[in-house]
């Protein structure tokens, strides 16, 4: 933890380096951690709106992008530049489809893959990583896969261009019979990552949506999920925990064994029997499902601040004063628990969508509008981490890492707000 | 142990039997406010099958009668309640002769093993890399390294789980990327099985204990930070005792308290991310079968599923609850 914040303390302006005590900026509210959180969370969180005006929404929808498209950044993908690649490519397709096995294989993997043509790849794809992770034991995760391949397939070449080294073994797999028909296969489908598209410039998937249409339809509505239900939720418990705290007796009683009761429950599995009833769930359906189970933790949390409050000075002389119950609770106690509530708020945030995400990636998400869980989901269900095709589950993952990270750094940063013991202990390391 | 008192046992027996109760309630309730008919639904899927289903009327109300839906409600309840007390969860749905009981138990001691060697696991180096984190004779370096293990805290289990296959089992290929046991191996206590589970066991164990970690390690932190000031503290460095003794039975000791009550409430929180690990990683527990339930909509299934792990959840929050004040000798449960 003290690395990042330190890190994060160069870079911050002011706050540091002056040490005037009455600044405007010693504000303990401008701490690093939560203002990097929230940075975080707003970007994920503007991707939508922002995002649309750049990049074409509706190609988020199944069919409308080719098939398994990889990435630009993709190992192989244009690594000698766009121009020749193509070429080799042309070359490639020539040079195949007199043989059979071009035919059979998909060897027509033309530079414009059109979304019929790229949908005659996906015969090919599968069978793709298999020679790679084979022979080059997984070089797809370091360097070039098509470099890794050269070697292997003789040293008869005569360009540098991996894909050059790969023409005449796709051409002459009539010769050798079944391996040099695999590498045939296997060559045609690294064609494709020469083919440059910044039309998809986070790639395609295998129903044909575009991964950055699909990341900046998911992810705000992944986050919109996790807003609303913690709303929800940090509203009912913000209420209980400080009815039960204030009022005490029986009420308290009922309140606390409730919470402590269902603060137990698997929410996650109770959330499994709704989702496999009800076959459709929509996003705020989602919510209001998940809200029923978050509020425990805030009304402990609220209620035990609450106790500890009650006899404090200030709120006695409210009392005598003849302050409400009501303008006591939210007009004294609950401004001096803002930072402690509003950390309870990020992680119950936090919860929220781990739980949404957790459902969807168990396939019992909104089948309708993609969201981030549904395409893990589809990812993991057409097996595209042993086939190696890693931007289909870690785009959305690592989209979902920078929400999750951006509300733990809120959280911990507001803990350090609200607990400044933390805070002194971090200046003194 | 002066503070077991029982007056405090039979509270948390009661408080046992509450959170099974709202369990089990909850259960009966969903399929029931939920919209269509759940046996409708499995002939219309029979139908769909085979194109024609002769005399699905009759079928279905053979079926409602069965399984006791013809009764009303209040009844219905008692019923169900009464038998998941009892273990008997019914027959499964999509495996017809099979009962949801057998097949979890046979399930269970897959999910039981992992979950309790890498909670623990997580635990102890979690609280360890907490508290020498807070720490002020903790070494530069190591003091440097550790918040590096905490970059995980946030992320979910399964995720972590996606990516350690990709990296460990697709890519370096030394672990298997599925299923908890190699082929053609005789269960029992010799080597190769054993082997093999434990092998089997490393990459969905490490997501967890990756991920959940940094939780531990966060909270540690703050208690440790916490104990560094009080009196006893400075008392014992007063006295010349060493370091070490004083790390663990000083601070250690009397930070690792709230740690206990954090992992009885979190405990909900680990089995449901188990779900998902083992989902993402074939492995034959509890969480897997609940995902095949899923896929073949076997209700009756899920439901016992569910209701195991509440009941599973509530009973290890007992067993810690009652340990509690074996941990925390200054706690009397006379009142509250």
């Amino acid at each position: 933890m003290t690395t990042s914040a330190q890190n994060v303390a160069t870079s911050a302006p002011t706050p540091v380096k002056k040490r005037a005590r009455l600044n405007r900026w010693d504000s303990p509210w401008l701490n690093p951690k939560f203002l990097t959180g929230l940075g975080m969370v707003l970007f994920v969180m503007l991707l939508g709106p922002i995002g649309r005006l750049f990049w074409d929404e509706t190609l988020s929808y199944p069919a409308s992008s080719p098939l398994n498209l990889p990435p630009p950044w993709a190992p192989g993908y244009g690594a000698e530049g766009d121009k020749p690649v193509v070429q080799q490519v042309q070359s490639l397709r020539d040079r195949t489809t007199p043989t059979a096995v071009a035919a059979q294989s998909g060897g027509e993997a033309a530079p414009t893959a059109s979304s019929t043509g790229g949908q005659s790849l996906t015969g090919g794809n599968p069978l793709a990583p298999k020679p790679t992770a084979a022979a080059g034991g997984g070089s797809l995760t370091g360097g070039n896969p098509l470099a890794a391949k050269t070697p292997t397939s003789g040293g008869s070449m005569t360009g540098g261009n991996p894909l050059a080294a790969r023409t005449p073994t796709a051409g002459a797999a009539a010769t050798p019979a079944a391996s040099g028909q695999r590498q045939a296969v296997g060559a045609a489908a690294y064609a494709r990552f020469g083919v440059p598209s910044w039309e998809h410039p986070l790639g395609t998937e295998s129903s044909g949506r575009d991964m950055l249409a699909v990341l900046l339809v998911g992810a705000p509505r992944s986050l919109t999920i996790g807003l609303i239900a913690a709303t929800i939720g940090m509203f009912i418990g913000v209420v209980l925990g400080f009815t039960a705290g204030y009022m005490g007796g029986w009420v308290d009683n009922v309140i606390r064994t409730l919470s402590d009761a269902i603060i137990v429950i698997p929410v996650l599995a109770v959330l499994i029997v709704i989702g496999a009833y009800v076959k459709v769930l929509q996003v705020e359906n989602m919510a209001i499902l998940l809200a029923l189970f978050l509020w425990p933790a805030p009304t402990r949390y609220v209620r035990a601040q609450v106790l500890s409050m009650r006899e404090r000075g200030y709120v006695n002389m409210a009392r005598i004063s003849g302050a409400s119950s009501f303008s006591i609770m939210f007009g004294e106690m609950m401004p001096n628990m803002l930072p402690y509530i509003a950390a309870s708020y990020t992680g119950n945030v936090s919860a929220a969508i781990l739980a949404a995400t957790s459902l969807e990636v168990l396939g019992l998400g909104p089948t309708r509008i993609p969201t981030l869980g549904m395409t893990i989901y589809y990812a993991i269900s057409a097996a595209a981490i042993l086939r190696g095709m890693w931007w289909w589950w870690g785009i959305p993952i690592a989209a979902l890492v920078v929400v999750f990270s951006g509300l733990f750094l809120m959280t911990v940063g507001l803990d350090e707000i609200a607990n400044p013991r933390l805070r002194g202990r971090k200046a003194a390391a | 142990m002066g503070g077991l008192t029982w007056n405090y046992v039979l509270k948390r027996i009661g408080m046992w039997f509450l959170t099974i109760w709202l369990g089990t309630t909850i259960i009966f309730l969903i399929p029931r406010l939920a919209p269509g008919d759940p046996v409708a639904g499995v002939i219309s899927r029979m139908t769909a099958q085979s194109g024609y289903v002769e005399n699905s009327a009759q079928l279905i109300n053979a079926w409602r009668a069965r399984f006791g839906l013809d009764q009303p409600w209040p009844v219905q309840y008692v019923t169900y309640v009464v038998n998941s007390l009892r273990f008997d969860l019914g027959y499964s749905l999509a495996n017809f002769p099979s009962r949801v009981e057998d097949m979890v138990v046979q399930a269970l001691p897959w999910t039981v093993g992992l979950l309790l060697v890498a909670t623990l696991i997580s635990f102890v180096l979690g609280n360890t890399i907490g508290a020498l984190m807070a720490w002020e004779r903790t070494p530069a370096g190591i003091r440097n390294l550790l918040p590096v293990t905490l970059t995980f805290t946030s992320i979910p289990f399964f995720m972590l789980g996606i990516l350690l296959i990709y990296v460990f089992a697709f890519g370096l290929r030394w672990f298997p990327a599925s299923g908890s046991v190699g082929r053609g191996l005789t269960a029992g206590l010799n080597w190769p099985y054993i082997a093999s589970v434990l092998h089997h066991a490393v990459l969905p164990a490490t997501a967890i204990v990756i991920a959940s970690m940094g939780f531990w390690a966060l909270g540690m932190r703050g208690m440790m930070i916490t104990t560094a000031g009080e009196d006893y503290m400075i008392l014992a460095q007063a006295k010349g005792l060493k370091p070490s003794r004083i790390f663990w039975l000083y601070g250690v000791r009397n930070s690792i308290l709230p740690q206990v009550t954090a992992l009885t409430l979190s405990l909900g929180g680990i089995v449901g991310g188990a779900v998902l690990v083992e989902y993402i990683f074939a492995y034959p527990g509890v969480g897997y079968l609940l995902y095949q339930g899923i896929v073949t909509s076997d209700y009756t299934l899920i439901q016992g599923i569910v209701f195991m792990l509440v009941f599973t959840t509530a009973t290890f929050v007992l067993i810690l609850d009652l340990l509690y004040p074996l941990i925390d000798p200054r706690i009397t449960y006379e009142r509250g």
